[in-house]
């Protein structure tokens, strides 16, 4: 089943907290030195994954695997200090009693006090803390907690290093800039990574692969871009970027029936004549054009920098939104034509997928 | 790691078993109504009693919230010349046993005592010396000994206030003091009256103070019920009384602790208030006035004293009873904090409502006076002692009794008073464990050794510490319990304080006096350092 590049195999986990089943038959398989994100709302069980990894939590069924090795199965469990496995916590977890020299090389008991100081120094310069060894961890900031905590975990020369959500008590500035900085020194060094978000952004800037959890259940297990362009379900598509979904109906093959007349696209799923659909539209499919073939009536306009965020209300009451150059203003109430880009048209059958999807969509 | 929660929930319910005997034997007292003494309460005790404790609770909870809280003020909200002394010199008197003014004032304020003969000379015959063996003395010496509790409360909440709402108080048109009126002290009331309701615990349940002043209240009336009539069901019907009014200030004081957590706000250092002139001046003596009664009257009068007689009472003696107080503080510290750490433990995961419940109601014995616990203590050993020789007679064998006075009833009494003591600073730095630290050191490859020797044992050390000296600070000074559970020839130094006071020998308890306010002291300068 594991294939030889496959560093580490989540085979059909299942993880309860007594009667209460988080995770469900769930399966990854992560190559070596690849970066992973596990997205989905509070509550979705990708902290409960990620605990399994670590050994933290028990799995009741199906096996982790690394490098062909059992970790974990319903009936072993390798504990977590033989796992050799980093760990970044939310929370940092930095010991308050322990020195930021301590505190990094807490792993390396056996090493004598010249190699920890070495070993502490090189770390620190690497995660851009050099010279604050001897403070404690009360005294940096958030920022810098958490770069301690990366250099700690990266002590140990980790295999695979964990990441519970570990951006999310920073600002969003200090945000982007971390991840960006753990995603080349992990890629420089060729460790593999799994890390926990519930912010999509996050996982775009970090991620080789994401995958995208709600109710315990993988929804799709692929790259950024698919995951905004190509959703598999119409979870993944409410949930990563923005976007409205248009009814219509089916017309012989790949011609759609909506509000806004017929649409012509390359349809990727394979639905019968008349069936009732609904389409997605993404704001940036949006183009406005004076001889466009549709019209709408602008209601709301928020200025982002370079572009505006457009909602356009359709002459059926159904709206979108519309991304648009900031410089192409337009006034809110005026009437507008636009054209829709549907190259890449993604359409959700109706009865079959509320039943399926739109129920947990609800949710939020 | 400890996964092993069933010894610790077995050790917690052993606990609560242990501080709720007591109550039960007080509250389960009426059963036995000697109608004798009972007639001889009503007649000539029982309505002064009352009377006396209302104007206690009147006079000290008025007094200690007016003065600790002004006190408050002045050293958070203004500047004036010595502010920042007085800043923390204000909770010196929190060292002073409240027996020990006492019986300091009594000497002072007597007829030919120093403060009788300054007021006669400066003011012969205009203004005649007070009675200092009244009311008005005894509410006066409790409001100097406990309004610290108000003023460390009421100091922290301004603290924490920050002056944010002030400004934005008289951004919207009100003066500093009418800002303070409106804003900072509604917002500070919950700590305040916490501070009230722990004053006036610490009022009901003294014995020395008002012995020494003969003021008749519940805790001398269960002392005398006891060692005049020999009555231990009508000292523990007296308690019981006496134990609804402190429940009444605990629950009082809880309910308020709880709402104080709401109001936290940034620290930033408040603007201060400006005193010039004579207003500046006239607070710097107002408040040395009260640091002057307060403190620095009782220990220059003990060291006046103490040296007179160091040269005689420096001997053997004096060391026993040194030896004495160690010992018996040293394994209460013990128990005490053995009791809070398997109660932190046991609490720590929050999930079982049961041993949440169990943790609130040993936490309750310390609203229970020492004479009270004393009495229950008795009763449950008297009742213990005579279940022990019928069984020991049954079985044919000589029955050896078990003593009511004894140093495991003191341990006793001493568990149930001050594991709550020992469970706050064992409790505050279990939390600073987070379960994320033990996972992290985990993944770092650390085992359940490794987690406890480098995780656990060198966070917990300091706050261990704190609770082994506070418990033991603590026992040394209490008075009523071991006054009356003690064996034989257990003298401690409050004992010792007590017994020559109240036979009007100042100069013999000054020596043990000072002691013990020189290791009260202790605890005062760990919380002063903390305050900062």
């Amino acid at each position: 089943m594991t294939s030889p590049e496959n560093h580490l195999s989540l085979n059909h986990i299942q993880c309860r907290y007594g009667d209460n089943t988080v995770v469900h038959n769930l399966s990854l398989e992560i190559k070596r030195g690849e970066l992973v994100c596990l997205l989905g709302y509070s509550g979705c069980g990708k902290t409960t994954v990620l605990r399994a990894v670590a050994g933290f939590e028990p799995i009741h069924n199906g096996s982790i695997i690394l490098n062909n090795n059992l970790l974990s199965s319903a009936t072993e469990q390798i504990p977590a200090e033989k796992r050799n496995f980093g760990m970044v916590f939310q929370d940092y977890a930095l010991f308050p009693h322990l020195n930021i020299e301590e505190n990094v090389t807490f792993s390396l008991r056996k090493e004598s006090r010249s190699v920890r100081h070495k070993q502490s120094e090189e770390l620190l310069e690497l995660v851009g803390l050099q010279g604050l060894g001897a403070r404690h961890p009360h005294e940096l900031s958030g920022g810098q907690q958490q770069r301690v905590a990366l250099a700690r975990a990266l002590a140990q020369s980790p295999e695979v290093i964990l990441m519970d959500e570990p951006f999310s008590n920073l600002d969003v500035e200090l945000r982007q800039r971390l991840a960006t900085e753990v995603c080349e020194i992990l890629k420089t060094r060729g460790i593999t990574g799994i890390m926990v978000t519930h912010d999509q952004h996050e996982a775009f800037a970090i991620a080789d692969r994401i995958a995208v959890m709600h109710n315990g259940i993988i929804q799709q297990w692929d790259s950024g871009y698919n995951l905004y362009h190509k959703p598999a379900n119409r979870f993944v598509a409410e949930f990563v970027g923005q976007g409205a979904l248009l009814r219509g109906t089916v017309h012989g093959d790949g011609r759609l029936q909506t509000e806004l007349g017929e649409i012509h696209g390359e349809e990727r799923q394979a639905l019968t004549d008349g069936c009732k659909v609904e389409m997605l539209v993404r704001p940036d499919d949006v183009t406005f054009d004076q001889e466009g073939r549709h019209e709408a009536t602008i209601i709301r306009r928020n200025f982002l920098g370079a572009e505006s965020l457009y909602t356009l209300q359709l002459t059926s009451g159904e709206e979108i939104l519309g991304l648009i150059p900031s410089h192409l203003q337009e006034e809110v109430g005026k009437s507008v034509r636009f054209n829709l880009d549907m190259d890449n048209m993604i359409v959700f059958a109706c009865n079959l997928d509320r039943a399926e999807n739109m129920g947990t969509a609800h949710e939020h | 790691m400890f996964k092993e929660t069933s010894l610790l929930h077995l050790t917690t319910y052993l606990l609560a078993i242990v501080v709720a005997l007591p109550f039960l034997v007080i509250l389960l007292s009426w059963g036995d109504i000697n109608q004798e003494i009972w007639a001889h309460l009503l007649d000539y005790l029982f309505l002064d009693l009352l009377t006396n404790t209302l104007w206690l609770i009147i006079g000290v909870g008025s007094g200690v919230l007016i003065l600790g809280t002004t006190l408050a003020w002045l050293t958070t909200m203004c500047d004036f010349p010595g502010r920042s002394i007085f800043d923390w010199a204000l909770m010196l008197p929190f060292a002073i046993p409240a027996y020990v003014l006492a019986f300091v004032m009594l000497d002072l304020f007597s007829y030919g005592g120093s403060f009788y003969q300054a007021i006669d000379i400066f003011f012969g015959g205009m203004i005649a010396p007070p009675d200092i063996q009244s009311t008005a003395g005894v509410i006066t010496v409790f409001v100097l000994v406990f309004y610290p509790y108000v003023y460390m409360l009421a100091r922290t909440a301004f603290i924490s206030q920050g002056n944010r709402l002030l400004e934005a108080g008289q951004s919207l048109g009100l003066t500093p003091l009418q800002a303070f009126l409106r804003i900072a002290l509604p917002m500070a009331r919950p700590a305040i009256a916490a501070g009230v309701a722990l004053a006036l615990m610490e009022t009901l349940a003294d014995f020395g103070a008002v012995s020494i002043f003969n003021y008749d209240t519940f805790t001398l009336a269960i002392y005398t019920s006891w060692d005049d009539f020999r009555s231990l069901s009508t000292a523990a019907q007296l308690s019981s009384l006496l134990l609804l009014f402190a429940l009444m200030a605990l629950f009082g004081e809880r309910a308020m602790r709880g709402q104080s957590k709401y109001h936290q706000t940034s620290g930033r250092a408040p603007y201060r208030f400006q005193l010039t002139g004579w207003r500046g001046w006239g607070t710097t003596i107002a408040i040395s006035l009260v640091l002057f009664f307060s403190f620095i009257t009782p220990v220059v009068q003990l060291l006046i004293w103490g040296a007179e007689v160091v040269q005689q009472e420096l001997n053997s003696r004096y060391f026993e009873m040194l030896y004495h107080t160690l010992i018996l503080g040293g394994s209460a510290a013990l128990l005490a904090v053995l009791g809070a750490f398997a109660l932190a433990m046991a609490r720590r995961k929050r999930e079982d409502w049961k041993i949440e419940w169990v943790g609130r109601l040993i936490t309750l014995g310390y609203a229970l006076p020492g004479s009270v616990l004393a009495v229950g203590i008795m009763i449950i050993f008297a009742k213990v002692g005579l279940a022990w020789s019928s069984i020991v007679e049954w079985l044919g064998g000589e029955a050896t009794s078990i003593m009511m006075q004894s140093v495991a009833a003191l341990l006793f009494a001493y568990l149930v008073r001050f594991l709550t003591v020992a469970h706050g600073p064992v409790e505050s730095s279990l939390e600073q464990i987070k379960p994320s630290m033990e996972e992290a050191a985990r993944s770092l490859g650390e085992s359940n050794g490794g987690v406890i020797r480098r995780i656990y044992l060198p966070i917990l050390t300091p706050g261990i510490l704190m609770a082994l000296l506070m418990v033991m600070i603590d026992v040394m000074k209490e008075l009523p319990a071991t006054y009356l559970l003690r064996p034989y020839g257990w003298d401690t130094f409050a004992v010792r304080t007590y017994e020559m006071a109240s036979e009007g020998m100042w100069e013999h308890a000054a020596l043990p006096a000072l002691s013990l306010v020189l290791v009260g002291l202790l605890p005062v300068i760990l919380l002063v350092r903390r305050s900062r």
